[in-house]
Parts: C-alpha cells; structure tokens; sequence
C-alpha cells in the first residue's frame, strides 16, 4: 500500500491556465471574442485611427491559431439534458456552442466537435436519422483526438441501436473499451453497452457493463443514475429479485427527484406485483 | 548602476514567482510544512566591491540560475554602495525588495525579516509592498509565530487577486496550527461561497476538505463533488484524488461507508489521471512558448509574461514531476479499487464488489494483496450465490468453488485459509450432491486443523454419510471424531449417530446395544426421546415378528412404552413419531389382543385415526406429517367423522400454507363442510360455507403471481358456484285427465353463467376492490374457462328435422379469452396465464405478444411449472421463422430441464428441428422413442409417423416412407389431416417407384370411397390427391 506516501509527496501546485476569458489566439496575438464580431468568415474589431475616428478591422477566421474558451456551460447542460429525455433542448444547447465554433471549427481549443457530437446524439436518440446523417460524417471526417473519435464510434453504435439493430452496434462498441482512457467516455461507452446488451436480454453482460460505471467511473456521478438502474432491471430480470428491489430503493432515495428514481419507483412497483408484496 | 538597477527591475517581478515557486513547493510537504530558516543565517560569498557593474550582471546572473547566496551578496553590495554614493532612497526601492527575496530564498530569514521590514517602513506605498507583506507574514509563519503570522496575513486577505487563494490558505493553515480551526473553515467557506471556478479556488476546496475530515466530513464529500465538477479541477486530478482518498479512508475507519463511498466515487484511474497531466503539461508548455513570444517580442505587457511565463515554467516542471511518479508507480489503480471495492462489500453490495476484485484480481497479478483480492472476490460471490444451483443461473455457486479450489492451491497458508475452505465446503453443500459433500470435507480438513468450526465439520460429516445412507462411512467418520474431538461438546450427537448407523443399517443386536449405551451414558440427553422412539420401534419389530410366526404379540407394550415418551418428552419432535407409531401398533394388533385389551373394532379404529391425527397435528417433518395424513383421513372418512376431517386438514393447513398437499387440504376442507350436513337445508347452507371457506383461501393468494395453483382453486369454485338444478314442486292436480304441464326448460349457457358469475364476484369482493388486476385478471381467465365447459356440456341444438346443427354462433367463452388477452398486460399474469394467453397469442399469429408472455415467464417464474409451455411456444415460434439453432435451445431444454404438460410438443418439435437441419439420425431416434411412449397422444403419434415416412423419404428408402405413409391412413383415421396426408404421400412414393397403377390405386382408395371422401373433402391434401388421380387419367 504505497499510495499514501506518493500522494503525500506531491505537490498542490498552484497551477492556474489562463483559461478564464474566451480568446482567439492570432500567429500575432489574441483578442477577447467580447471585443469582436464576427461577419461571414472574418472577426471584425473596431480600431481608433490617430485622428480618433474609429475604423473596423477585419481578419480572417482562418488566420487563428487556436481558441482559448473554458468549457461552455451550454455543453454540460445539454448532456445533463440528454441523461434526462429532453432531446429537443439539449440540442437547442448544444447547437449554440456549435454555431459559435462552427468558423474555428478544426483549431485548437474549439468546442465545435464536442458540440457536434451532442447535437448529433440529441437527433439520434430521437430518431431524427436523415438529420443526423450529414453531421456525422463531417464528424467521421474530421480530425479529432482519440475520445472524440470513440464518442463518434459510439454515436454510429447508437444510430444502430436505436435501429434495433442490436449485433451490429455491440460488435462496435465492445472493441472501444480497449482504447478509451476518460472516465468520462468510458462511462458514456459502458452505458450505451448496458442498453445493448438489454435489449438484447443479455441480461448478465448488461449487469456486468451497468455496474462499471458506479465501480470505477463513479467520478462521473452523472453517469450514476442511469448505471445503477440498469443493474437494478437487470438483476430483477436475472431473478435476483431481493438484490433489485434493494438497489431500486436505494436509486429512489439517493436520487429523488430524477426520472431514474420515478423510473425506479414503477420498476419496483412491477417487482412488488410479481412477488405479491404491494398486495 | 543603471544597468543593475535595471536589471533588477526586469528580474522585481519574477521573484514573486521564486517566492510562490519557494511556497508553492514546501506548504504541502508534510510535515513539517515549512523548513525553519537555519539559526544565524548562510554566510555569504565574498564580492568585490570595486566594479558596482559587475555586480549587478552577477547579481542578476545569480538570481535567474537560483544561486541566491550569491545574488544576495551582490545586491546587498550594490545596496551598500548606493547608501555610500547617496543614491535617493526612492530610487532603491526595487533593490531593497530583491535583496529581501534573496535572502528569504535562501533562506535566511532574520536577514529577509530585517530587509523586508526596512522596505515596508521606508516604502509603505511602495509598488512590492504587498509581496514584502507576504514574505513578512511566510517568515512568521516560517517560524511557527502562528498569532504574529495571522496579523500579518489578515489584512492581506483580498488584497492581491494574484496572490487571494494562496494568502488563504496560509493563513488557514495559520489558524490551524493556532488551535483557531474554524476560523480556517470560515475563511474558505467564505472564499468558496461565490463558486469553485479556479484551479486556486480548487486549491483551497482541497484544503477545506482536509479541515472537514474529522468532524464534518459530509461537508467534506458534499464539497468534493462541487470540485469535481469546477472548470479549475483538471490539473489538480492528482490532489482531488488524494484528498478523496483520504477523506474515503477516514470514513471508512469511522465506520461510515456510504459517505467513504462518495468520496472514493470521486477517485479516477492512472490512465486517466496521467493522460489529463500530459494535457495539462502540454498546455503549459504552449503557453510558456506563447508567454516568451511576447517577451521576446518587449512589447508592454513583457514584464508580466515574464513573470507569468516562469510560472508556468515551474508548473510544467511539477507537473512533469508528478507524471514521472505516477508511472513508476505499478499498483495505483489496484490500491484505489481495492479500497473501493472493500467500500462496496461492507456496504453490503456484493454485485459491484465481486466486479471490483474480479478485475483486480484478474489485472493485478503482482498486487501485494493479491490473496486478500481473492479472498474477498470469492466472499463476494459468496454472498450473492443463491441457497441452491436450481436457483443459479449465473453459477454463481460453480464460480465460487472455482475460486476457492485456486485459493487453496495458490496460498495454502494464507491468511484466509480456514474461511477459505469453510466457504468452499458452504458452497458444495448446496449442490445437496452427497459424494461431493463427502469428497470436499476430505479435500478442505487439512486446512481446518487450526478452524474453531473443526469439530463442527467433522461432526457434519458423520451426518453427511449417515444421510447418504452409508452407514459404514459414517461408523468410520464417527470413530474419527471421537479420536480427534473427544472432549467436544458434539460426543453426544456422534455416540447417537452412531447408533443410528446400527438402526439404519437394520443391524438389531447393534441398534438395541448401542441405543441403549447412549441412553445410559446420556440419561438427560437431548436425544433420549427419539433414542427411547427408536427403541421402541425395535420392540414394535419384535411384535411384528411374533405376530407372523403366530406367536403371542403385545402392540400394547409399544404404545405403552411410547404414550409414556410422549408424557416425558412434550413438545420434542418424537412425540409426533410416537402417535404415529401408537397408529401403526393399533393397525397391527391382533385379534387375539383386541379380545384381551377388550378392543371393539370401531373402538380400535377410532383410537388409529385419533393417533395419526394427534401425529398430523404434532408433527414437524413432512414425513411424519403426510404418511399419518394418508392414515388419518380415510379411517376418519370410513368412520363419517366430517367435523375432524375438517378440522384436520384447517390445521394441516395453517401449519403448511406453502406445503405441496395445500391445494388437497383446501379441496378436503371444502368436501368434509359439504358433507357434514343431514337435511337439504344444512347440506345447502354448508356449500355456501365451503364455497365462503375456498374464496377466502383464494383471496389470500390471488394477487400474489408468484403463488401457483390459485387458478384450480378457482376452477373448484367456479364449478361449486354453478347453481345445483332444483326440481319444481310436484303440484297435485285433482283432475287426473288435466293437461301435463310443460317442462319448465332447463337454463340457458348464458344464464347458468350469470348466476355463477354473480356468486363468484361476489364471494372474491371483485366489486368491493379485493382483486389486484392479477386478481382480476385470475377470475376472467377462470370464468372463460368455466363457460367452456358449460358450453361444451349444453346440449346440442337440433334443427327442425331432428338431426344436430353445427353450432357455429360465437362462442362467449372465446370472447372472455379475447378480453383476458386484449384487456391486460403480461405484468398482470401469474404463470399459468403468462402460458395460457402466449399460447393463446402464437394460435392467433401475434407473436410479439406472445413473446412478451413467455419472456415474462421465463424470465421471472423459472420455477413454475409452466416453464415448458413458454420454451415451447418461444420453441415453435423460432421454428416457424427457421430459426432452428433457437428452436433446438428451447425445444431441448423444454424436454431435459422442465418435462411437463408440453412434453409431447417439445419432443416432436425437436425432432422437427433435427429433420430440417439434416440430423436424421438423431430425430428417427427421439421419434422412436415417442413412438413407444404410452403418455405421447394418438395424434402426436400420427405425427411422428409422417415425420418417420419423411425421414425414410429423404434417406431415399421410399418402400420404407410408403409404409409410414400407409400406416397413417390406416391407423390414424381419426385424423383427417394426417390421413389425407398419408394418402398423399404414399402415393407420391408410388409414383416416384415408377409404380403408377399402385399409386391410382392408393389414390382411388381415398377418393372413390364415399364415406373416406366425405371425411376428408376439406383437407388441403385430399385436394391434392384428387389432382394426382386426375393427372394420372382417372
């Protein structure tokens, strides 16, 4: 047990990144994106001239280097909204933070794929296939680091999923466990596995998928509600009808008040029915 | 001068940075936080005074490479000269601060104190003066001086955006360590209020977590989870980590588990932590490379890049740092979720923690608690594995021996080694495999040596051969105990165990001997009363034996012998097998002895019944308790005593609601009400009772799917509800010439329903809100079924010349399965309707309904006993859409795992299967079979045939396929379809002989012949054997 004195002698850095404003970085300088405006494909600032009259300055978008943007509250919220049913106005969310990034889309720091990628999710989860289409393969094209190109993989397994096309979208995700090193995709993945699998009433391999999520993702705490309902439905379609019934009211009260603890509620409800215990 | 001063100036601002590098580095080493400044300060290098110059690049040189003793000496020189030349003292500001930060980086803090303290006199709105502050309050601080550090550091607090969360959290840690430990809360709470939105801010969250550890730690996991989510968290991913370790450690050593649980949730793996430091470190690499393009560049934000720029420097260095660490470091991931999973077990949520130390176990082979690892997977399994392998779909059970079995062998001294194998030996037992049982006690013993329980196991051993009925094995195994555990308080069960191994084992002179040792080595023993039961068995034996040889018998003697055990021993288990053994002496008594007790026959029967009634009541073991019932009530009913029936079987039943006879209880209950009564009014007055007795039976079950059999008990009340048909009066009509009057014609279907369904709802309170939709769902099923068969008994409607009319009117008892079918959903049926309703659904082709039944059924009713009809039905559907590798799944494990009404079905859709998928051999061989099974039906049979002529046709021995073809039309006659069939492909395999006139022939039979023609005109296949008599020119 070495952890203790490895951590104990690491150092609380006061490391700050110079993230606080929303800069576009130029080869010879930056500008705060509140100062500018953006017209067509150029950003136009507004310039005093030594005799005091102002003039616009226009630089194409194409000249910037990278952006600096802290991660847009829009995106976080849109997930939340997803993790809830709400398709609509998390694509409504999620497609602002694509439309602001939409011209500095393949730089550094843009928030354009991330945004795409929730945009996309948003349609299909709602079966919106034609409209999804395009944006995923500008998403199959585009250059994006390892998590997003998993993110994209698994969007493509979701489209099948949603399909009922359930073999195929298995045979898709399983390989990107291997690859993915976020808890924050790795949960997204093993989520999106569990439903697979449950739909497909591998009932033990959605168990063994959902419960990833509170062992070793449980930093996504997002990601937790839906996780631990799942083991819950599938423990109670294993038979294992005690275990399920426990964990469902253990989702009902850590988790009150979301649609997983209402889910949780009827789920239990249907256990109580089969065992004759709410009669 | 100038060039010095202006170097000076150029390096005044990165010394903020040396003193935040200086800081930053020692304030979370622990402990000691802070390394005390040596006493009398470092002696500093000689300098030559003449080239002021000189001094200055060396200063500076100094400075940047860190070598502070020399530039400390330097600017202290320069400082010294410019005093002597007169310099204005406005003018030395910058010297004086640097010179203090050279000292305080040394460190020599008297000297920095002493210079610091010049500055802030001389300079009090000087441009460092803030900085000269903080190093005035870091030197107390330094020191220990905790009350003289918090004066200074108070009113720094705000004053410095750049400096906010470091001023912060040294003054808490001031606090802290001088006793004022809320304060140190209060300061951060109130910093934090607004939002966690900084790495700073991150910085002190962390901090606070710390201060909440002991005594608050929900606000320490509650303020957790606002880190995790803050935008300044990603490159303290490290420190989050450790602090929720610690936190998590400290509340699982406090006992608090579902709080150390949320903390240890926010713990990330290695991978993930590393990466985010390489981003992290990537990150401060550019924008160290962007910050020194604009110093390069002079432009008149240079002096702050450059100070930013050696930040970020130090940064990237620490972050560097820390990544070299973690590299290194192997077991991280399996120190983390070894802690988490530990969390999970004793949270009691064995499911995730068998997945945690299933991973560790199997990714972790060098893990230093790799045997605990494997001891807690394999408790965790444990756990969760089910009382028996019926039960255990997920083997469960098979794993955890597996994991034992490699416990054992990997670390046969381990820690763990007892637990280990008691567990192992837990898990064998459920397989209730006795050979196992045994083998697994002789494989784990030699880890029990030590085992507090060893006694115990040898003990269960002697049991366990005793019930496997080796009685040799276990006088052996007895013998053992004795040898090793003779002062065990267990001597007693074994010396009685192992007189039991004489009794079993028929051995008399061994029994009586070793029976009668144990009661006089035990005259208070807990097995007396059953030794002294057995005893007297023996000498029931001894009767039995003179009462053959027609020798004098005296039964009297054992029921003497057992009335005074049961007088002794009241309330033990053998009183039951006393009365029980009282019943079987009256049963056998002679005649002999009858006349010498003066016994009348009724009066020797009545006290028979009332002694396995009286062992009914007692008794404890299913044994006992149905073999007295099968004695008891057909003496009780041959003697008319309805009451004590009645009274016996409500016992019976209130003692075993579960029990496997619950359902002939009831149906006993009901028929000894009814015949208690004498005149026709008692008689009707008591079926209202039974009727009132079986609903309020029902009620108890009817909403609970789970209980089977509710649906008979329904049926048995549907049927006593149909109204009993009571003759009209017979009316005396004084003039015998009078005109009979009509017969009053009987009720209709519909009317002998209605009343029965009245009585039904309202005996069940269906109006009242009694039923559950499973309830309800229970009562229409029961009435369409009770319509059938009043349908099915009407009589049948003649037409005006007499002959019958096919009724073929809706029938109203399909219209009450259509609304069972449509009106409900699987959630609301119980197993037999989850069968009834998909077999109902597959006849109809709806067969995503259908599914849905089955599905439910399987998957929640594995053990009910209308298992088969859903693996059937899932069977045929599969068939139907050939998918025959589902279809043989289901039909096989229909026919080896849930044998029961579906057998039939399951067996020749098998066998179908097998023909369509080539395996001919195989299925001749399971039809074969079916063909000599008595319980396999006539027209499963003609089935059977066909498929048999089928098989023999596609083998090419079309001799053989025509006699199968035969046989069907004439032995299965009854069947118009596989008649038809017969005749169809029998003369198809004339034909395809080349035997055209014995085809017409066999043709012609089925067609030429009235009686055959009208029977089959309506078979699709008799159509086809018409065309081929008329093709081949009849």
């Amino acid at each position: 047990m070495k952890l203790l004195p490895l951590l104990s002698g690491s150092l609380l850095l006061a490391a700050t990144l110079p993230l606080p404003a929303q800069t576009l970085i130029f080869q010879a300088g930056s500008v705060e994106l509140a100062d500018v405006t953006i017209s067509g494909t150029n950003v136009q600032r507004k310039v005093k001239r030594a005799d005091g009259s102002e003039a616009t300055q226009s630089i194409p978008a194409a000249n910037i280097v990278r952006v600096d943007f802290p991660e847009p509250e829009e995106l976080l919220e849109a997930d939340d909204l997803i993790l809830k049913g709400k398709f609509g106005e998390a694509h409504q969310k999620a497609k602002t933070v694509q439309d602001l990034h939409r011209l500095w889309k393949d730089k550094p720091g843009s928030w354009y794929a991330q945004a795409s990628l929730l945009v996309a999710e948003s349609l299909l989860r709602e079966n919106k296939y034609d409209e999804s289409a395009r944006l995923m393969s500008e998403l199959r094209n585009m250059t994006l680091p390892a998590n997003l190109q998993i993110r994209v993989s698994m969007l493509d397994a979701l489209e099948q999923f949603q399909k009922g096309i359930t073999g195929p979208a298995l045979a898709k995700v399983k390989p990107l466990a291997r690859t993915g090193q976020d808890a924050d995709t790795l949960a997204r993945l093993y989520l999106l596995t569990g439903d697979i699998q449950f739909k497909r009433e591998a009932f033990e391999e959605a168990l063994e998928a959902y419960l990833q999520i509170p062992v070793f993702y449980g930093a996504e705490a997002a990601f937790l509600p839906a996780a631990e309902l799942g083991a819950a439905k599938c423990l109670a379609r294993l038979s294992r009808l005690k275990d399920a019934s426990e964990s469902l009211t253990r989702i009902i009260e850590r988790y009150a008040g979301t649609p997983e603890a209402d889910a949780a509620k009827a789920e239990k409800e249907a256990i109580n029915k089969l065992t004759g215990a709410g009669a | 001068m100038k060039s010095s001063f202006s170097a000076s100036l150029r390096t005044g601002v990165p010394v903020c940075a040396a003193l935040f590098a200086w800081s930053a580095g020692v304030k979370a080493q622990a402990p000691p936080a802070t390394p005390a400044a040596p006493e009398g300060g470092t002696a500093l290098p000689a300098v030559d005074m003449t080239d002021p110059e000189k001094m200055g690049k060396l200063a500076d040189e100094a400075w940047s490479k860190g070598e502070w003793p020399t530039a400390a000496a330097n600017y202290a020189g320069l400082l010294e000269i410019a005093k002597k030349t007169g310099a204005k003292i406005e003018k030395l500001e910058p010297l004086y601060f640097i010179l203090g930060a050279a000292y305080f980086n040394m460190p020599d803090h008297a000297k920095a104190e002493a210079i610091f303290n010049e500055y802030v006199t001389t300079y009090p709105r000087g441009q460092n003066v803030y900085q000269a502050n903080l190093a005035l309050a870091r030197i107390l601080k330094a020191q220990k001086k905790w009350a003289d550090a918090i004066k200074r550091y108070e009113p720094l607090k705000g004053g410095n955006a750049t400096f906010k969360d470091d001023v912060n959290i040294e003054l808490a840690e001031c606090y802290t360590e001088n006793q004022q430990k809320d304060k140190a809360m209060v300061l951060f709470e109130t910093a934090l209020a607004p939002g966690i939105r900084s790495a700073g801010e991150v910085r002190q969250a962390l901090k606070l977590v710390e201060l909440y550890h002991e005594d608050r730690p929900e606000k320490g996991v509650a303020l957790l989870e606002r880190v995790k989510r803050a935008n300044g968290a990603r490159p303290l991913i490290n420190e989050i980590n450790f602090a929720a370790l610690k936190l998590a450690d400290e509340l699982m050593n406090a006992k608090k588990e579902e709080q150390a649980l949320q903390a240890y949730q926010n713990l990330r793996k290695k991978d993930e932590v590393l990466a985010t430091l390489k981003e992290v470190a990537a990150e401060y690499d550019r924008t160290v490379t962007r910050l020194a393009a604009l110093v390069a560049a002079k432009s008149g934000d240079a002096v702050t890049a450059s100070a930013q720029m050696d930040r970020f420097r130090l940064y990237a260095a620490q972050t560097k740092a820390q990544i070299e660490q973690l590299t290194k470091e192997q077991n991280y991931d399996a120190i983390v979720f070894f802690r988490i999973s530990r969390c999970f077990a004793q949270l009691g949520r064995f499911w995730e923690s068998r997945l945690g130390f299933d991973w560790l176990y199997e990714n972790f082979k060098e893990f230093e608690d790799r045997p605990v690892v494997l001891y807690l997977l394999i408790y965790s399994n444990a756990q969760l594995a089910p009382a028996s392998p019926d039960q255990d779909g997920m083997k469960l059970i098979a794993r955890t021996e597996a994991l034992c079995r490699e416990y054992l062998k990997a670390y046969p001294t381990g820690a763990q080694v007892t637990e280990v194998a008691e567990l192992l030996i837990a898990q064998v037992q459920k397989g209730k495999n006795p050979d196992k049982i045994n083998a697994v006690y002789d494989e784990v013993m030699k880890y029990l040596e030590n085992s507090p329980n060893k006694s115990n196991f040898l003990a269960i051993q002697v049991q366990n051969y005793l019930e496997q009925y080796d009685f040799l094995k276990a006088r052996e195994a007895a013998v053992r105990f004795r040898a090793a555990a003779a002062d065990s308080p267990l001597i007693e069960d074994i010396d009685f165990m192992y007189a039991l191994t004489f009794f079993f084992q028929d051995d008399y002179e061994g029994s009586i001997r070793e029976l009668s040792a144990y009661r006089d080595k035990y005259p208070n023993g807990k097995y007396l009363a059953d030794t002294r039961y057995r005893l007297a068995n023996l000498f029931k034996g001894e009767e039995m034996n003179n009462k053959r040889k027609k020798k004098a018998s005296s039964f009297m003697r054992v029921i003497e012998e057992c009335q005074d055990i049961i007088n002794a021993y009241p309330g033990t288990p053998t009183v039951a097998d006393c009365y029980a053994l009282i019943g079987d002496c009256y049963k056998e008594m002679t005649g002999v002895e009858m006349a010498e007790r003066k016994l009348s026959t009724e009066e020797l029967d009545r006290r028979t019944a009332d002694a396995y009634a009286e062992a009914v009541r007692r008794g404890s073991t299913d044994a006992v308790v149905e073999y007295s019932l099968s004695q008891a009530r057909p003496l009780l009913q041959s003697q008319g005593r309805w009451k004590d029936i009645e009274e016996l079987y409500r016992e019976f039943l209130s003692a075993n609601p579960d029990h496997r006879s619950a359902l002939e209880a009831i149906g006993w209950i009901a028929r000894s009400i009814v015949r208690q009564g004498t005149t026709p009014e008692e008689k009707a007055a008591n079926q209202v009772r039974a009727r009132e007795f079986m609903a309020e039976t029902i009620l108890a079950n009817i909403n609970n799917p789970s209980k089977e059999g509710v649906e008979d008990l329904l049926q048995q009340l549907a049927v006593s509800s149909i109204p009993k048909r009571t003759r009209p009066p017979v009316v005396e009509n004084p003039d015998p010439n009078a005109p009979k009057p009509a017969p009053v014609p009987p009720p209709t279907v519909a009317e002998t329903f209605a009343q029965a369904e009245a009585e039904m709802n309202k005996l069940l309170g269906l109006d009242a809100g009694k039923l559950s939709v499973i309830g309800q769902a229970r009562l229409l099923y029961v009435k369409a079924e009770l319509y059938k068969m009043l349908e099915s008994r009407a009589p049948r409607v003649r037409g005006p010349d007499g002959k019958p009319v096919i009724d073929t009117s809706p029938k109203q008892s399909e219209a009450l399965m259509e609304k069972l079918a449509s009106e409900f959903k699987p959630d609301d049926y119980s197993p037999r309707l989850l069968a009834v309703v998909g077999d109902y659904f597959v006849k109809r082709g709806a067969e995503e309904r259908a599914s849905a039944c089955f599905n439910r059924l399987i998957q929640f009713f594995p053990q009910s006993p209308f298992m088969d009809w859903a693996l059937v039905g899932l069977g045929q559907m599969a068939y139907a859409s050939k998918d025959y590798e589902g279809a043989q799944k289901r039909f096989t494990q229909a026919v080896e795992e849930y044998p029961g009404a579906k057998y039939g079905e399951a067996q020749i859709g098998l066998a179908r299967v097998l023909f369509d998928t080539d395996k001919l051999d195989e299925s001749e061989k399971l039809l074969k079979e079916m063909f000599g099974d008595k319980s396999v039906s006539k027209e499963s049979k003609a089935e059977v045939t066909w498929l048999l002529g089928e098989i023999r046709y596609r083998q090419k021995t079309l001799p053989d396929a025509f006699n199968y073809f035969q046989r069907l039309y004439l032995s299965f006659a009854a069947f118009p379809k596989w008649m038809a069939r017969g005749y169809l492909r029998a003369g198809e395999m004339k034909e395809e002989m080349g035997k055209m006139t014995d085809a017409v022939d066999v043709y012609r039979d089925a067609v030429n012949d009235p009686r055959k023609a009208e029977k089959l005109k309506s078979e699709p296949d008799f159509q086809k054997v018409r065309d081929r008599l008329r093709r081949l020119g009849n």
